[in-house]
């Protein structure tokens, strides 16, 4: 396993993809620093023109763009006080006071450590964790995948923000797309209208292009009143040693939540960033004190959503399921790319994995050396015109969906994808269920129809394999603990809501 | 600014759910009906539109039953539907016309919308940035743009 990794070393600077992937982090920081813009975006918009190129490479451009586009959240977290990318969220409440104080450059220095030294260690945990998963992944036969493709959407609860019915409903139209054209089994044609573009069904990427870029860009259009912010002036960038001794525990702890927090499907970088956080404020000494720019209050959250990213790769490469947007975008790239996710990726194609695991430990060096020398250029970048990114933006999407197939039909799919998605957004109708319900709808299907032959219609298949009984009782577990979760959630909001008609 | 209720959509998505399910066992009708212990093209998709209309139900019967007054607000409502129907006629006319001569007019365009700045400077910047597109993804990337009928 070892000698893998090390060949996967060897491929990663050979093929060049260390070039890639230097571009991938450089152009993630700059997209993740940008408020507006995500690392999903970035991917996004990246994947139709990393069709035929060496899978390595389009890989560690990838895995650089996600890993990037999370730490430079932190940049405007802490310089304009908007978090560039959710996951940053956290780090405002202590990067911006610390700015407030005359130490943006400290605060800027402990977060580029912290998300380099935390992307490390899940980067390491992935590396060493995902062989072993996929070797018991070996083992799953159709109806395992049936049941696993159900935990994936049974995730859609988690995914779906903030009405678990509108997710549902999202996750199942997503699911029902996902049948137009030729079915699996039986080679029939659904649904298609007699319409020929609609025969290989709707294709992934025009939607992924619109709902995570175009919808962006239509937000941009209607901020575009909106001034832009003024941010602190960095004077001296870095730590002292004592100081970095102080945050060590610090990033150490937060990597393991965060790399665990991620490798559960359904929760997110933002979600390991708040939970890291709330541990170190928790345990740490000065815990009162977090809020008001303390150095802890920035190691935490950047070390745990750096991990997350690694975190989250560990499902998409073993088991084929996306963990939340970024990798669902990131695993519609790769099918694209030819490989099917899973655990076979590991025996058909060792290389390319292995040069994916070191692409990702040898982003996080990227990561410390751009954000520590780069800083003050990032800087600059954040005050480029927002205008301008948008009509960018949406430049690139088009030529995005043009470069696949070159036809008009996928242009269109991606504009009104693109409109729809940002309506629903503005309505708590969350995107990222469709989008996991699109993906995982053909995987639940094709098994299902394999599970109905090997079993000859036998259902009963389902309860005699003891390794679908583990996948019930983590369905079983998602669902209960879900309902249970915004039943509090609406009895509190509802809580609220009587308290502040009592006080009309 | 245009400003609706959300209940809106929840009603309309709710009715469209209970549609699609008509549509999908209507179409699946024809089908056709699968060999011994296969699973047939029908199967699944009647699965997932029942789940869900079920929930499309539920959705609608909250939106009748609760007052809930939240509003979806579009500022600047004009300027994006504005720009959803430049981007679309960008998009369609872009394989006939070509990126070339089409680009720096839809960014000119849109810049002039969203008030970028005079219109010098959103012409320059506007050719600017497709001369910049096009070095990018065409000559260092080769990525095929639409050439239109300028052939390049």
């Amino acid at each position: 396993m070892v000698q893998y990794l090390l060949n996967g070393f060897g491929h990663l600077v050979q093929s060049g993809s260390i070039f890639a992937l230097f571009i991938g982090v450089f152009l993630g920081i700059i997209i993740g620093a940008l408020p507006g813009l995500t690392a999903t975006m970035g991917i996004a918009l990246l994947i139709p023109f990393t069709y035929g190129m060496d899978p390595a490479y389009a890989l560690s451009l990838m895995v650089g763009i996600f890993a990037g586009g999370i730490y430079g959240g932190s940049i405007s977290a802490i310089l304009i006080k908007t978090p560039g990318t959710p996951a940053a969220g956290a780090t405002v409440l202590d990067g911006y006071p610390l700015a407030q104080k005359g130490q943006a450059g400290k605060a800027l220095a402990v977060s580029t450590i912290a998300s380099a030294l935390g992307g490390l260690i899940g980067a390491l945990i992935l590396t060493f964790l995902a062989p072993q998963i996929a070797k018991i992944a070996v083992l799953f036969g159709p109806p395992e995948y049936v049941l696993l493709g159900v935990y994936g959407l049974s995730m859609i609860s988690y995914v779906a923000g903030k009405s678990m019915a509108k997710g549902i409903l999202m996750g199942c139209l997503g699911i029902l797309i996902s049948t137009i054209g030729i079915d699996p089994i039986s080679g029939f044609p659904r649904f298609t209208f007699g319409q020929l573009n609609l025969l290989n069904g709707l294709s992934l990427l025009p939607v992924l292009i619109g709902l995570f870029a175009a919808a962006q860009a239509f937000e941009g259009v209607e901020k575009c009143n909106e001034p832009q912010v003024q941010q602190a002036k960095i004077k001296k960038i870095g730590i002292s040693g004592k100081e970095f001794l102080r945050i060590l525990p610090h990033i150490v702890k937060s990597a393991f939540i965060g790399t665990f927090v991620g490798a559960v499907p359904g929760t997110g970088t933002d979600i390991a960033a708040f939970l890291s956080y709330g541990e170190a404020k928790r345990s740490a000494k000065n815990g009162a004190e977090f809020g008001t720019g303390v150095i802890e209050g920035v190691a935490a959250p950047e070390s745990g959503n750096n991990a997350c990213v690694n975190g989250a790769m560990i499902p998409m490469f073993t088991l084929g399921i996306p963990g939340e947007a970024a990798t669902a975008v990131m695993l519609g790239g790769l099918m694209l790319l030819g490989l099917q996710p899973g655990p076979l990726l590991f025996r058909d194609n060792p290389q390319v994995i292995y040069t994916v695991f070191a692409s990702t430990i040898t982003s996080n060096l990227l990561i410390l050396i751009l954000g520590l020398l780069g800083a003050r250029f990032f800087a600059k970048v954040l005050q480029l015109p927002t205008k301008l990114i948008t009509t960018m933006i949406f430049v690139l999407a088009i030529i995005g969906s043009y470069a696949m197939r070159n036809n008009a039909f996928d242009v269109s799919v991606t504009i009104i994808a693109g409109f729809l998605g940002y309506i629903l957004t503005k309505a708590d109708y969350p995107v990222p269920p469709l989008l996991l319900g699109l993906i995982l709808g053909p995987l639940v299907e094709s098994n299902l129809g394999r599970t109905v032959i090997i079993s000859e219609g036998n259902y009963s298949i389902f309860f005699t394999r003891p390794l679908c009984w583990l996948f019930w009782a983590l369905i079983l577990y998602t669902v209960i603990s879900n309902i249970t979760k915004s039943r509090r959630a609406s009895r509190q909001s509802g809580q609220k809501a009587g308290r502040e008609e009592s006080h009309e | 600014m245009i400003s609706f209720k959300v209940r809106w959509l929840d009603l309309f998505l709710g009715i469209l759910s209970i549609v699609l399910l008509f549509i999908v066992f209507i179409l699946s009708a024809s089908f056709p009906e699968p060999h011994e212990a296969q699973l047939g093209a029908a199967v699944f998709p009647r699965i997932v539109v029942l789940v869900l209309a079920v929930v499309g139900v539920y959705i609608f019967a909250q939106a009748m039953g609760k007052k809930n007054n939240a509003t979806v607000d579009i500022n600047n409502a004009q300027k994006v539907i504005l720009s959803f129907f430049i981007l679309l006629l960008y998009g369609l006319f872009l394989k006939k016309i070509g990126f070339i001569i089409l680009t720096p007019i839809f960014i000119a365009v849109l810049l002039f919308l969203m008030r970028f700045s005079n219109v010098v400077i959103n012409l320059l910047t506007s050719m600017l940035t497709t001369a910049g597109i096009y070095i990018i993804f065409k000559i260092l990337l080769s990525v095929p743009l639409p050439e239109g009928i300028l052939r390049f």
